[in-house]
C-alpha cells in the first residue's frame, strides 16, 4: 500500500491542508504544535474506518470548535492493482466519493464507495501491518504487533524459505484458526494457567471421587451387616457350646461339694482332738509347777536360817569393838578443855601490853601538834601586819607607771611647744632691767636672757614706755592646749597618789613594794606550816587527842592489875612480842586437841551405827524365819509332798491318750487329701461361675447384634450399595471418556503449539537479522536482540550485557520502536507493505543517537515510504535524501 | 391335578450398572410389572398357586420402597404365593422376611417357606421347602429336606422347592451346598416328590432324565450372559402321571451383545441397519464389541452413529473400555483439509504416535488417535 496524497478540511484545528506524498523515500512533515500533523493521520483512519453517516465520538470530536461545518478528509492511495482517490465528509452534508483510477476507472458514492474501499483493502492491503508500522505521538511506546501481519509473515517465511525442516505455508489463517480452535478445546478441559482439570473434566473427576467415597461408605455399611450376620451365627454356636459346658461343670461341682463336706467333718474332728490334747498338756504343766513351788519354798527356809546365824555372830563382834573407844573419847575431851583455858590466859596478857604501848604514842603526838599550832599563829600575825602596811600606800605599781607616762607626755608636749612656737628672747642691755610681761614684772639680767615661746598673746611693756603685744601664730594655741592637758593629767595623778611630785610618788611606790614582798614571804611560810591542813582541823585533832588521852588515863587508873603485871624494866615492844608468841603457842595446842577429839568421836559414831544395823537385821531375820516355817508347815498340812507327785503322774497319762487320738484323726485327714478336694471344689465353682458369665455375655451380645440387625434390616443398605456402585461405574466411565477427550485435546494442542512455535521461530530469524542490521548502525557492532515467536523484542544485548525490554530507558525504547518498524519495512516487498509513519518521535534521544537513527532511514529499500512528523524543524536534517514539507 | 406357576430369581432391588439415567428406574419398574404379568398369566391359566424358588429379593437389605412395591404386586396376583429364601435373601439374622415392614405389609396370599420340610399348600398338595438359612450352608439343603421323607401318600402331589446349583452344573468339589442331581432323581423315581422347582439360574433350564427338574429362570432379563431369560413355567402335576411343563414369556426387556467387524463404509451401513431394526429400542440394551480398521472419517461416523443410538436405546455401550478399531490417517485426508505448514507437521507427529504409520500401541497411541480425530473434526468443522 502506498499513500500519494492526504487532504483534510475543517478537521479539528485544520482549516485546510493538502500534502502530496512522494512515491518513495522519506517525507518529513514539519510544523509547530497544534498545526494538525497528528490530526491528518487521525483523519486518515476515520476515513478508512467509518461511514459518512457515523456520529461516533471520535468524529464529533473532529468537528472544529465553534464552527458548524462537517469535517472532511481525502486520500489518494494505491494498493495491489488499485489506485484510487477517496473522500468523505461527516456530520454536515455527509458524503462519500470514490474515484478508482486503476486498473479500471470507476466512480462510486455513498456506502457503496465505502464498502468497495473496504473490500479493496481487505483484498490487497495488510491493515494490521499498516497499524503496526505506525509510531504515534499519542500512544505509549509499544512494540509493533507484527505477529498479526500476514505480509510480514509471508516476507519472513520467504526469507526463511531455505531453512530445512520447515514447511512454508501459504494460508496461515487456516492453521491459526485451527490452533485457536485446538486451544479452545484444550481450555474446555484444562485451566490456562496451571493446566489443571477444569469444567466438565474437573466435575467428572469430582463426581467420580464422590462416587467412590459413597461406594466405600455403602460397602462398609453392607459389610457391617454381613459381619453382624456372621457374628450372630457364630454367637449362636458359641452359646449352645457354652451352655453344654456349663451343664457339665455344674455336675462336677456338685460331686466335689459332697466330697468336700466329708473332708470338713474330719477336719472338725481333728480340731477337737487338738483341743483335748492341748488341755491335757496344760494340766501336766500346772501339776509340775505346783511341785516345783513346794521344793523352792523349803529351800528358801533353809537358806534363811543360815543367814540368821551369821547375823548373830557379826552383832556380837561389833559390840566388843565399841567398849574401849568410849574410854579414849572421855580422855581426849578433858585434854581439850585444858588447852582452851591456857589460850584464854595468854590472850589477856597480850591485851594489857598493847594498850600501854598505844598511850605512850598518843602523848608524843599531842606535844608535836601543839608546837606546830603556835608557829602557825605567829606566822599569821606577821602576814597580817605586812598586808596592812602595803594596803596603806595608794601608789601601786600601776599608779606609778601611769604617773611616769603622764610626766613623759607632759615633757614631750612642752618640748613640742618650745620647738614649734616662735619665741621671744629678752635680754637686758646694760644692766638689769625690769619689764612688765602681761602685767607682771620681770627682771632681766644681762648675762642670762629671758626666753619664752610665744604660746599665747602676751603684752610686754618695756621700760613702761613701750608695750609690745605678741600674738602667737595659729598652731600655738593647739600646742598650748596639749601642754595644759598633759599638765592637768600629771597633777590629777599626783593628787591620786597622794604625792606632791613625782619623786615623792616614786618613794611611796618603793615602800609599798617592800611591804608586799614581806607579806608574800609570810604567806609562804604559813602555807608550809599548814602543809595543806586547815588550822581548824588541826585544833580539832589536838582537842580529840587530848580528850582520848584523858579518857585512857581514867581507864588505866581503874584497872590496877595492869600496872602490877607491868615489868617496868623491859621495853614495851619486847613485852608485846613475847605476849604474842605465847598466845600463838596456846592456839596451836587447842587446834591439835580438837582434831583428836573429833576423830575419836567419828569412829565411835560409826561403830555404834554398825551395832544398831546388825541388831535390826537380826530381828528381821528372826521374824521371817518364823513366818516361813509357819507357811511350810501349813502347805504340807494341806497337801503333803507325796500327793503332789501322784497328781503329776496322772496328768501325764491323760496327755498321752489325747495325743494318740489326735494322731489317728490326722492320718485319716491326710488320707482324704483335703487340699486337693478343696482346690478342685474351688476351681469347679469358679468354672461354673465363669461359664455362667460367658453364657450371659454371649446372650447379651447376641441380643445386641440382633437388635442392630433389626435396626438396619429396613434401611435398604444393599440397594443403596447397588445405587452407589452404579453411580461409581457411571462416573468412572464418564470420567474415562472425558479424560480421553481431554488427553486428546491436550495432545493436539501441545503438538500444534510446538509445531507452530518451531515454524515461527524459523521466521523470527530474518526479522531479528533485519533489526540487528539497523540496530548496529545506532548502537555499534555488539548490538543483539532476543525476539520471541510473536516478533516481540524481549531484551536488548549490548556489549554482552542483557537488558530486558521493560527495563530499557524511554529513549532506548523509542529508538528500538523505530528500528523495528524500519526493519519490518525493509524486509517486506514494498508492494505488499505499508508506509512507516513516525509521529514526533526521538524527543528522548541525544543528538548522536538521533544522527545515527537518521542514518538508518537511508538504509531502507528505495521503494519504501516513510513519513516523519515533527514539530522540531531540522530534527531529521541528517536524513540523507528527504522531502520536507512545512505545514502552516 | 394341580397347576401352578414356577418362577424364581426375581432379584427385586437389583441395579444394573450399565443403565444410566432414566433407564434404571424403567428397568426396575419393568421387573415389578413382571410380577403382575405372572399374576395375570396364573389367573388366565387357572393356576392354584405361584412358587418363587428363591432370590425373591436381591438382598436382605433392600429398601422400603422395593418391599412395598413388591408386596403390592404380589397381592395383585390374588393366588397363594410361596416365597423361598434363597442365597440372596437367606432366612438369617437379618432376613427380609422378618423385617418389620415386610411382616406388617405381608398380604394374606403370600407365604414364606421359612422352615425346611413339608408345607401344606392345598388339600392334597405338599411343598417340600429347602430354604437358605445362611449365605453359606454347609450341606445340600434339598437333599437334607428330602432325606427324612417317605414316598408321598396316595393322591397327594408333592413338589420340592429348592435353590442353588446342581452338582452337574457346578462341578465345584469344595462347595458343600450344591444340589446332588442323583438324590433328586432318586426322590422323583421313588415318588417322594413329583416335581422339583429350582431357582438360582437366571435362564430357563430343564434337567434330569424326565424333565421334572427345572430352573424357571428370571422373569426379566438380568444379564447379557443369559440364553433364555424372561420365562416362567406353568406346571401341571397329576399323581401317577408325568408332570407337564409349559414355558411362557413374560419379560419385556432384552440385553444384546453385538460383536462385529467393521472395516468399511458397508460394514458401518450394516451395523446402522441392524441397530435401527431393534425393537422396542427403549427396552433394549446393546453392548458392542467392534473390531476393524477405519479411516479417520469412518471412525468419526461410527462414533457419531453410536452416540445417536445411545440416545434412543435404553443403553448402548462398548464391551470393553475402548475397542479394537484401528484408525488410518490417509495423506489425502489431511490434504483435503487444505491445511499446510505446521499443522501438517503436527498431524505427522500425532500419526507417528498413534502408530498408524509404524508400530505403536498402548494408552499413548490411543490418545494420539483421539487427538487426530479431534484435529480432523476441528479442521472439517462440526459437519464432519
Amino acid at each position: 500500500m502506498k499513500l500519494h496524497r492526504i487532504a483534510v478540511r475543517d478537521f479539528k484545528g485544520i482549516d485546510e491542508c493538502d500534502v502530496a506524498i512522494p512515491e518513495s523515500g522519506v517525507l518529513v512533515l514539519e510544523g509547530r504544535n497544534e498545526v494538525g500533523k497528528s490530526s491528518m493521520l487521525e483523519a486518515l483512519d476515520l476515513l478508512l474506518e467509518y461511514k459518512d453517516s457515523s456520529r461516533r465520538a471520535e468524529i464529533r470530536a473532529a468537528q472544529p470548535v465553534g464552527r458548524d461545518v462537517g469535517p472532511a478528509a481525502e486520500i489518494e492511495l494505491s494498493t495491489g492493482p488499485y489506485r484510487f482517490s477517496y473522500r468523505k465528509r461527516w456530520l454536515r452534508q455527509p458524503s462519500t466519493e470514490l474515484e478508482i483510477l486503476r486498473p479500471l476507472r470507476a466512480h462510486l458514492v455513498g456506502d457503496e464507495a465505502h464498502y468497495r474501499v473496504r473490500a479493496m483493502l481487505a483484498e490487497t492491503a495488510d491493515m494490521s501491518l499498516w497499524r503496526a508500522l505506525r509510531l504515534l505521538q499519542a500512544t505509549p511506546l509499544t512494540q509493533g504487533e507484527f505477529a498479526g501481519s500476514s505480509a510480514l509473515a509471508t516476507a519472513l517465511e520467504a526469507a526463511a524459505g531455505s531453512a530445512p525442516g520447515v514447511t512454508p505455508t501459504g494460508s496461515n489463517d487456516v492453521a491459526d484458526t485451527l490452533l485457536a480452535a485446538s486451544e479452545a478445546a484444550y481450555l474446555t478441559y484444562f485451566t490456562a494457567r496451571t493446566g489443571s482439570p477444569t469444567g466438565e473434566f474437573r466435575a467428572a473427576i469430582e463426581r467420580c471421587e464422590r462416587a467412590q467415597q459413597a461406594l466405600a461408605a455403602a460397602q462398609a455399611d453392607v459389610d457391617e451387616v454381613a459381619h453382624d450376620v456372621l457374628a450372630h451365627e457364630r454367637l449362636h454356636g458359641e452359646l449352645s457350646d457354652a451352655r453344654e459346658l456349663l451343664k457339665g461343670a455344674r455336675a462336677e461341682r456338685d460331686r466335689l461339694a459332697q466330697e468336700w463336706a466329708q473332708v470338713r467333718e474330719v477336719v472338725e474332728q481333728v480340731a477337737e482332738a487338738e483341743l483335748r490334747r492341748d488341755e491335757s498338756a496344760r494340766a501336766v504343766s500346772s501339776e509340775a509347777e505346783r511341785r516345783a513351788v513346794r521344793a523352792e519354798t523349803v529351800a528358801a527356809l533353809l537358806a534363811r536360817r543360815e543367814a540368821l546365824a551369821e547375823a548373830r555372830e557379826s552383832t556380837d563382834l561389833a559390840r566388843e569393838a565399841l567398849e574401849p573407844l568410849v574410854l579414849d573419847l572421855a580422855a581426849a575431851q578433858e585434854e581439850h578443855e585444858a588447852a582452851l583455858r591456857g589460850e584464854r590466859a595468854a590472850r589477856a596478857r597480850l591485851d594489857v601490853v598493847s594498850r600501854r604501848l598505844a598511850r605512850r604514842r598518843d602523848e608524843a603526838d599531842l606535844a608535836a601538834l601543839a608546837a606546830r599550832l603556835e608557829q602557825i599563829d605567829a606566822c599569821a600575825r606577821a602576814l597580817a601586819q605586812a598586808r596592812a602596811a602595803a594596803e596603806a600606800s595608794p601608789v601601786t605599781a600601776q599608779v606609778l607607771h601611769d604617773l611616769e607616762a603622764a610626766q613623759q607626755e607632759l615633757d614631750s608636749a612642752i618640748a613640742a611647744q618650745r620647738a614649734g612656737s616662735a619665741s621671744i628672747v629678752l635680754r637686758a642691755i646694760g644692766g638689769a632691767k625690769t619689764v612688765q610681761v602681761d602685767g607682771a614684772p620681770l627682771d632681766l639680767s644681762c648675762e642670762a636672757p629671758w626666753e619664752t615661746p610665744i604660746a599665747q598673746g602676751m603684752r610686754i611693756v618695756l621700760a613702761e614706755e613701750v608695750e609690745v603685744e605678741l600674738r602667737p601664730e595659729a598652731g600655738a594655741a593647739q600646742r598650748a592646749d596639749d601642754v595644759a592637758r598633759a599638765r592637768r593629767r600629771c597633777a590629777q595623778l599626783l593628787d591620786g597618789a597622794g604625792a606632791a611630785d613625782l619623786r615623792e610618788a616614786r618613794q611611796a611606790g618603793e615602800r609599798r613594794r617592800a611591804d608586799e614582798a614581806a607579806s608574800q614571804l609570810a604567806r609562804a611560810r604559813l602555807e608550809s606550816l599548814l602543809d595543806g591542813a586547815d588550822r581548824g582541823d588541826l585544833v580539832e585533832t589536838l582537842e580529840r587527842l587530848r580528850a582520848a588521852l584523858d579518857a585512857r588515863a581514867d581507864h588505866t587508873q581503874s584497872d590496877p592489875s595492869s600496872c602490877t603485871d607491868d615489868d617496868p624494866d623491859s621495853a614495851p615492844a619486847t613485852q608485846l612480842a613475847q605476849a604474842q608468841a605465847a598466845e600463838a603457842a596456846c592456839r596451836v595446842e587447842v587446834t591439835r586437841s580438837e582434831a583428836r577429839l573429833r576423830a575419836l568421836r567419828e569412829r565411835a559414831q560409826a561403830l555404834r551405827l554398825d551395832v544398831a544395823r546388825s541388831e535390826a537385821l537380826l530381828s528381821a531375820l528372826e521374824s521371817q524365819v518364823g513366818e516361813q516355817e509357819a507357811s511350810v508347815r501349813a502347805a504340807r498340812a494341806a497337801r503333803p509332798d507325796i500327793e503332789l507327785d501322784s497328781a503329776l503322774d496322772h496328768a501325764q497319762q491323760v496327755l498321752a491318750t489325747a495325743q494318740t487320738r489326735l494322731d489317728t484323726q490326722r492320718a485319716l485327714l491326710q488320707h482324704l487329701d483335703a487340699d486337693s478336694v478343696h482346690v478342685l471344689h474351688d476351681s469347679a465353682t469358679a468354672e461354673v461361675e465363669a461359664l455362667g458369665q460367658r453364657v450371659r455375655m454371649l446372650e447379651e451380645e447376641r441380643i445386641r447384634v440382633q437388635a442392630r440387625l433389626e435396626h438396619v434390616g429396613s434401611q435398604g443398605r444393599a440397594e443403596s450399595l447397588n445405587v452407589a456402585a452404579s453411580e461409581e461405574r457411571h462416573a468412572a466411565s464418564r470420567l474415562a471418556t472425558i479424560r480421553r477427550h481431554a488427553e486428546a485435546a491436550r495432545l493436539l494442542w501441545t503438538t500444534l503449539t510446538t509445531r507452530s512455535e518451531v515454524a515461527k521461530q524459523a521466521y523470527v530469524q530474518p526479522f531479528s537479522n533485519a533489526v540487528c542490521r539497523l540496530g548496529r548502525i545506532v548502537y555499534g557492532p555488539s548490538f543483539e536482540i532476543e525476539v520471541d515467536s510473536t516478533l516481540t523484542i524481549n531484551a536488548r544485548i549490548l556489549d554482552g550485557t542483557r537488558i530486558p525490554y521493560e527495563a530499557l530507558s524511554t529513549g532506548a525504547k523509542e529508538q528500538l520502536a523505530i528500528i523495528t518498524r524500519l526493519a519490518c519495512a525493509s524486509v517486506i516487498d514494498p508492494a505488499q507493505g505499508a508506509p512507516v509513519v513516525i509521529d514526533d518521535a526521538l524527543g528522548y534521544s541525544d543528538p548522536e543517537k538521533l544522527r545515527r537513527i537518521c542514518a538508518t532511514f537511508s538504509r531502507l529499500g528505495a521503494d519504501a515510504q516513510v513519513i516523519l512528523l515533527t514539530c522540531t524543524p531540522g530534527r531529521y536534517a541528517s536524513v540523507g535524501e528527504s522531502h520536507v514539507v512545512r505545514l502552516q | 391335578m394341580v397347576r401352578f406357576v414356577h418362577t424364581s430369581d426375581w432379584q427385586l432391588g437389583m441395579t444394573r450398572h450399565f443403565l444410566e439415567g432414566e433407564a434404571q428406574p424403567r428397568y426396575t419398574a419393568a421387573r415389578i410389572d413382571a410380577i403382575r404379568t405372572i399374576g395375570a398369566l396364573a389367573r388366565a391359566q387357572r393356576c392354584d398357586f405361584v412358587v418363587v424358588a428363591g432370590d425373591v429379593f436381591d438382598s436382605n437389605l433392600v429398601g422400603g420402597q422395593t418391599v412395598r412395591r413388591a408386596l403390592e404386586a404380589m397381592a395383585a396376583i390374588e393366588l397363594p404365593v410361596y416365597l423361598l429364601p434363597g442365597n440372596h435373601d437367606p432366612f438369617n439374622a437379618v432376613t427380609i422376611y422378618r423385617n418389620h415392614l415386610f411382616e406388617r405389609l405381608l398380604p394374606a396370599n403370600v407365604h414364606v417357606l421359612a422352615a425346611a420340610g413339608v408345607h401344606q399348600a392345598a388339600p392334597g398338595v405338599e411343598l417340600v421347602a429347602a430354604p437358605w438359612m445362611s449365605k453359606a450352608p454347609l450341606a445340600d439343603l434339598v437333599g437334607q429336606a428330602l432325606e427324612p421323607l417317605t414316598p408321598a401318600a396316595e393322591g397327594t402331589v408333592r413338589i420340592v422347592v429348592g435353590h442353588g446349583a446342581l452338582d452337574v452344573l457346578k462341578p465345584d468339589e469344595h462347595d458343600p451346598a450344591v444340589i446332588e442331581l442323583a438324590v433328586l432323581e432318586r426322590a422323583l423315581e421313588d415318588g417322594v416328590v413329583h416335581y422339583a422347582a429350582l431357582g438360582d439360574k437366571h435362564t430357563r433350564l430343564s434337567m434330569g432324565r424326565r424333565g421334572l427338574i427345572n430352573y424357571s429362570g428370571s422373569p426379566e432379563v438380568t444379564s447379557f450372559r443369559e440364553e433364555r431369560p424372561g420365562d416362567v413355567l406353568v406346571v401341571d402335576v397329576r399323581p401317577g402321571a408325568e408332570a407337564r411343563v409349559t414355558p411362557h414369556h413374560v419379560g419385556s426387556w432384552q440385553f444384546l451383545t453385538m460383536e462385529r467387524i467393521v472395516s468399511s463404509d458397508a460394514d458401518l451401513d450394516e451395523l446402522d441397519e441392524e441397530l435401527g431394526a431393534l425393537d422396542p429400542k427403549d427396552r433394549t440394551v446393546v453392548r458392542t464389541g467392534l473390531q476393524g480398521t477405519l479411516t479417520l472419517a469412518q471412525k468419526v461416523r461410527l462414533d457419531a452413529m453410536l452416540d445417536a443410538y445411545a440416545e434412543v436405546l435404553a443403553g448402548c455401550f462398548m464391551r470393553n473400555r475402548g475397542h479394537d478399531i484401528a484408525v488410518v490417517v490417509g495423506e489425502e485426508e489431511f490434504a483435503d483439509l487444505g491445511v499446510g505448514g505446521f499443522v501438517d507437521d503436527a498431524a505427522t507427529d500425532l500419526a507417528t504416535m498413534a502408530g498408524v504409520r509404524g508400530a505403536a500401541d498402548g494408552a499413548d497411541a490411543q490418545v494420539a488417535r483421539d487427538a487426530l480425530s479431534l484435529l480432523y473434526r476441528l479442521a472439517r468443522g462440526p459437519a464432519a
